[in-house]
C-alpha cells in the first residue's frame, strides 16, 4: 500500500514537472514538427523508414562531434560572414566548436538530411541524399553567403544599444558568451511562438526575441512600436510585406523593416532596399498619408527615389568611407528617408521652432556652430547636414537634370559671410540680417511692421500655437514644405514635410521670382496678385502692410506698379546687409556710377544705388 | 582451481537475490548474448563448460590483484587509461568526473570497451573444458564496440541533477539516489549515472538485442518518438 501511494505521488510530481517543462522546450515536442524526420511524422520533409526521432541529430556513443552528441555529418563548407558599416562586434568564421555548426549540417544545404555518423545514410521521402534546396527558406547558404543572415557564432560586443539577455530568459548566449543559432531557436520546439513558429525560443510578438538584446533608444515611444492610429496599424499584413504571420506594425516590431535571415539588404538586415522598406506602409496602403506619392508626383523633391544612393547609417565626419558633411567636391549627393527620419524613434509628438517634432527624433545633424550631432535637437541641424558645409554643393541646379533640381537660383549680391554660396548654415549664423531660424529675431515689431501676430494658414486663419512674438524662431520647413500638405493649415490633410512640392525651391506656397533677364538692370516683372506672394504673406501682411508702404514707402511702387518680386531685393535666408536686402544680380545691376548698394539710415529710411527695371538709382533715398 | 567450483554456486545465489529484488533481466539472460564467452563466438574459443561468470567475475580475489579491488568481484584486467575526457555541453549543468583511474561500475565496462585491454585478459585464468587456461591477452575488441573518447559519448560518472536543476534543463528528476524510476529499472550508482544506467550487461538478445538495453518503464513519449532517450530527456 505504501508503495502504491509512493508511486502515485511520484507520478503526480512527474506530471507537474512535465507541465513546467512544456514551456521550456520539451524534447518530445519535436514530434510532428519540421524537425521530426520519422517516416510517420507529419512533416513534409521526412525519412522513408526512420523510426526514431532522435537519431537524425543525436547518438549516445561515438558522436561525430562532442557537441550535443551529434550524429549528423557536419558541413565542411565555409561561407562569407555578416558585416556592416555600423557593426561593433567582430564576426569571425564559424568554428568547429560552435554549436551553430550542428544546425548548419543541414541548414547550409551541403549535407544530406539523412547523412548520419552512426546510422548510415537514411533515405528520405524526397529521395536518398536529399539536401535542402538552394531556394529553400531553411537553407541559410542557398545564396552561398551568410552575409545576409543575422550573425551567429560570435561574441556580441555588449554596450550601447546591445545588452546581455537576462539570466532567466529563453534567449541566451552560450557559455563562452557567443550568440549561436540556439540563442533564438530551440530545435526541439517549433511553436513557442505559435504565430511565427520557426522554432523560436519564445514568442516574438512585438519582437520580444529581438528586443531581449537589442534595446534601441526611443523604441518604446516610437510610432512604429506604439502606432498612433489603431486601424492603420492593423492594415499592415502579409500583402503589405508582413512576413511573421503577425498583423500590425506593432506586433511585427523589428521585422516590419528587418528580417533576420535572407533580407534584400544584408547590412543591417533590411527587408527591402532603401526607401522601399518605408513604402511598404507609407505609400497610402497602410498609413493613409501617402509619402511615396510626393516623390512620384511632385516636380521638386528630395532625390529619395534615385537609387542606388550612397546613404549609409555610419555617416559621420569621422567615417572615412561615409564622410558627412561631404568633404569631396565630386561625391554624389543623396537623400534617403533615413537621412531625416529614424524609424526606431520617430513619433507623432509636436514641437515649436527650432526644436524637432517627433517625426525627426534621433536624426544626425550639423549644429549651427558646425559640429556633428548624433541626435539633432533642432530641425535646422538636420537640414545643415547636407545644406551646410557639404563640399559637393550645389548639384543639379536645374530641375531638368534628373528632375531633382530646385528652380532658378538667384545670384546674390552677398553670400552672407559665406565662402560657399550655398552654405545655408553660414548664412543663417553669420548674416547681419536673417530670418530667425538658428537665432531668435532681432528686429523690434516697429522695425518690421508687416509681421503678423501669428503664422497664418493658407486660408487666412492663425495656425495654432505659432505666435510670432519677439524672440520667436521659425523652421526651415515653415517655407520649404509640401504645397498640398496639412502644414498649410485649414482643410489640407496631405502629408507634411519637405518631401516634395510643385513650387520651385520646394516651397510650400508661391513665392514668385522674376525670370532672369539677359541683361541685368532691365527687369522682367511679374504681375501683382497676392497669391504670387503667398509664402511671404504667411508671416508678413503683404496686402495691408507691405504694399500699403508701412515699412518702405515705395514697396507698392516696386511690387504693384513695376511688378518686382520680393526675391529681387530680399534674400529669404540672410544677408550681409540689413533688412535682408541682398539684390538678385540676375535682375539688379550697378548704377551708372557702377555702384550697387543699399544703406539703411533709420527704420523706414535709407538709400539705394542700382539699376533695375530700366531705372537708374543714384543714391536715391527715402 | 577447486575454489572456483565451490564459488560458482555462491555467485549464482547472489545473482538470484538481486533478480528477486528488481524486475530486471535475470543474469542467465547473458546466455547466447555477445557477452557469453562460453559459447563459441567472436571472442571465445568456445567449449568452456562451466566458467561463464568467470569471464567477468571471480568469487575470491587475493592480495593486491592487478584487477584492482574487489568491486563486483571483477575478474577482468582493468584499463590503464588515465584520461578518457568528459562530455560537456552548454546546456548540461552536471559535471562528469574523468573515469581514468577510477573504480566505478563503468570502469568495469571500459576494461573491455575502451579497446586498450584484450578481451581475454583475466586476473584468474579462465579454463576451458579440458581445464587448460584459455590463451590470454590476444583478442581485442572490434573498434565499433569501443568507446575510448568519452567527450563523444553520452556523459557518465556525473551526479544526476537534483529535482530543481532537472526541471530547469528538462530532465526527468530521479526518484532517489539508487535509481531514476525508483524501482531500480533505471539505476544510479551513488547517485551517479553510469554505463549500467542504460545498459545491463547481462540482458541478452531478448532485451534490446545486442545493445544490452535495460527495459525502461514505458512512457508515451518513448512510443511516439521511437526512442528511449526521451524517458529522461523530457
Amino acid at each position: 500500500m505504501r508503495r502504491a501511494v509512493f508511486i502515485a505521488a511520484l507520478l503526480l510530481a512527474i506530471g507537474i514537472l512535465q507541465l513546467l517543462f512544456a514551456q521550456n522546450g520539451n524534447k518530445s515536442s519535436i514530434i510532428n514538427s519540421k524537425h521530426d524526420f520519422r517516416a510517420a511524422s507529419a512533416a513534409q520533409i521526412r525519412s522513408a523508414n526512420g523510426q526514431s526521432a532522435c537519431i537524425f541529430c543525436h547518438t549516445p556513443h561515438n558522436a561525430g562531434s562532442s557537441n550535443y552528441l551529434w550524429n549528423h555529418r557536419i558541413s565542411t563548407q565555409d561561407f562569407p560572414v555578416y558585416n556592416s558599416s555600423t557593426l561593433q562586434s567582430t564576426i569571425t568564421p564559424i568554428q568547429p566548436q560552435d554549436v551553430s555548426k550542428l544546425c548548419l549540417s543541414c541548414h547550409d544545404g551541403t549535407i544530406a538530411l539523412g547523412d548520419t555518423v552512426n546510422d548510415g545514410s537514411v533515405a528520405f521521402a524526397q529521395g536518398t541524399g536529399y539536401t535542402l534546396p538552394a531556394g529553400s527558406a531553411s537553407n541559410l547558404a542557398g545564396d552561398q553567403t551568410f552575409a545576409n543572415d543575422h550573425p551567429f557564432a560570435f561574441a556580441p560586443k555588449i554596450g550601447g544599444e546591445v545588452v546581455t539577455p537576462p539570466p532567466s530568459d529563453p534567449v541566451h548566449l552560450d557559455r563562452s558568451g557567443k550568440l549561436q543559432c540556439t540563442s533564438c531557436h530551440d530545435a526541439h520546439k517549433e511553436d513557442a511562438d505559435p504565430t511565427t513558429r520557426k522554432f523560436l525560443v519564445k514568442s516574438n510578438q512585438a519582437s520580444a526575441v529581438c528586443l531581449t538584446c537589442h534595446q534601441k533608444t526611443g523604441w518604446a515611444g516610437s510610432a512604429h512600436n506604439q502606432p498612433p492610429d489603431a486601424s492603420e496599424n492593423l492594415r499592415y499584413a502579409h500583402t503589405q510585406g508582413a512576413h511573421t504571420g503577425y498583423i500590425g506594425v506593432r506586433n511585427n516590431g523589428c521585422e516590419s523593416c528587418h528580417r533576420p535571415h535572407a533580407p534584400q539588404v544584408g547590412q543591417r538586415l533590411i527587408k527591402q532596399t532603401e526607401e522601399n522598406v518605408c513604402f511598404q506602409c507609407h505609400d497610402g496602403s497602410v498609413v493613409t498619408r501617402n509619402i511615396k506619392a510626393e516623390f512620384l508626383s511632385k516636380t521638386y523633391k528630395h532625390p529619395v527615389l534615385l537609387t542606388p544612393s550612397t546613404h549609409d547609417a555610419a555617416e559621420s565626419p569621422s567615417s572615412a568611407a561615409h564622410t558627412l558633411p561631404e568633404t569631396s567636391v565630386g561625391q554624389a549627393r543623396h537623400a534617403e528617408c533615413a537621412d531625416c527620419h529614424n524609424g526606431h524613434q520617430a513619433n507623432s509628438t509636436t514641437a515649436l521652432p527650432p526644436l524637432i517634432s517627433g517625426a525627426l527624433l534621433g536624426v544626425k545633424g550639423q549644429s549651427s556652430s558646425n559640429s556633428f550631432l548624433t541626435q539633432s535637437p533642432n530641425e535646422y541641424e538636420i537640414c545643415f547636414k547636407c545644406h551646410g558645409d557639404s563640399a559637393n554643393k550645389p548639384q543639379s541646379l536645374d530641375k531638368s537634370i534628373a528632375g531633382i533640381g530646385y528652380g532658378r537660383n538667384p545670384q546674390r549680391q552677398y553670400d552672407a559671410g559665406n565662402l560657399n554660396a550655398y552654405n545655408t548654415r553660414a548664412e543663417f549664423t553669420q548674416g547681419i540680417s536673417y530670418h530667425p531660424v538658428t537665432r531668435p529675431r532681432n528686429l523690434s515689431a516697429g522695425e518690421a511692421p508687416s509681421l503678423r501676430s501669428s503664422v497664418m494658414s493658407n486660408s487666412g486663419s492663425p495656425l495654432p500655437n505659432r505666435p510670432l512674438a519677439g524672440g520667436s524662431q521659425i523652421y526651415c520647413m515653415d517655407c520649404h514644405n509640401n504645397d498640398t500638405g496639412r502644414n498649410l493649415g485649414g482643410s489640407s490633410t496631405g502629408t507634411s514635410g519637405a518631401h516634395g512640392s510643385n513650387i520651385a525651391h520646394l516651397l510650400e506656397r508661391a513665392n514668385m521670382m522674376e525670370t532672369a533677364t539677359g541683361t541685368p538692370g532691365r527687369g522682367s516683372g511679374i504681375s501683382y496678385a497676392l497669391s504670387n506672394y503667398a509664402l511671404c504673406d504667411k508671416c508678413h501682411d503683404v496686402q495691408n502692410s507691405v504694399i500699403a508702404n508701412r515699412s518702405f514707402r515705395y514697396h507698392r511702387l516696386h511690387i504693384v506698379d513695376q511688378r518686382t518680386a520680393c526675391s529681387t531685393c530680399h534674400d529669404p535666408h540672410a544677408s550681409s546687409s540689413s533688412m535682408l536686402i541682398n539684390f538678385d544680380t540676375s535682375i539688379v545691376a550697378p548704377n551708372s556710377n557702377k555702384v550697387l548698394s543699399f544703406i539703411r539710415t533709420s527704420p523706414g529710411h535709407g538709400s539705394c544705388s542700382l539699376t533695375c527695371h530700366g531705372e537708374n538709382h543714384n543714391n536715391r533715398s527715402y | 582451481m577447486k575454489f572456483l567450483l565451490r564459488a560458482s554456486p555462491l555467485v549464482l545465489a547472489l545473482c538470484f537475490v538481486l533478480v528477486a529484488q528488481a524486475a530486471r533481466a535475470p543474469k542467465s539472460a547473458v546466455f547466447n548474448s555477445p557477452h557469453d564467452f562460453k559459447t563459441t563466438g567472436e571472442y571465445s574459443p568456445g567449449g568452456a563448460s562451466y566458467t561463464l561468470c568467470n569471464f567477468c567475475h571471480v568469487a575470491h580475489k587475493f592480495g593486491s590483484a592487478p584487477t584492482g579491488p574487489g568491486y563486483l568481484l571483477w575478474n577482468h584486467k582493468l584499463s590503464n587509461v588515465s584520461n578518457y575526457g568528459v562530455y560537456t555541453s552548454d546546456s548540461m549543468r552536471s559535471t562528469p568526473s574523468d573515469l581514468g583511474g577510477q573504480m566505478t561500475v563503468s570502469n568495469l565496462c571500459l576494461s573491455c570497451h575502451d579497446g586498450t585491454v584484450a578481451v581475454n585478459s583475466w586476473y584468474e585464468s579462465v579454463a576451458g573444458k579440458n581445464f587448460q587456461p584459455l590463451p590470454q591477452d590476444t583478442l581485442f575488441m572490434a573498434e565499433d564496440h569501443t568507446a575510448r573518447d568519452l567527450t563523444k559519448q553520452h556523459p557518465i560518472n556525473f551526479v544526476y541533477p537534483d529535482a530543481t536543476t532537472a526541471a530547469a534543463v528538462g530532465i526527468l528528476p530521479a526518484a532517489d539516489t539508487n535509481s531514476i524510476d525508483g524501482s531500480g529499472n533505471v539505476p544510479l550508482f551513488s547517485g551517479r549515472m553510469q554505463c549500467a544506467t542504460c545498459h545491463d550487461p547481462h540482458a541478452g538478445p531478448s532485451s534490446g538485442g545486442h545493445l544490452f538495453f535495460r527495459t525502461f518503464p514505458s512512457t508515451a513519449a518513448q512510443t511516439t518518438t521511437g526512442s528511449f532517450c526521451v524517458y529522461c530527456h523530457l
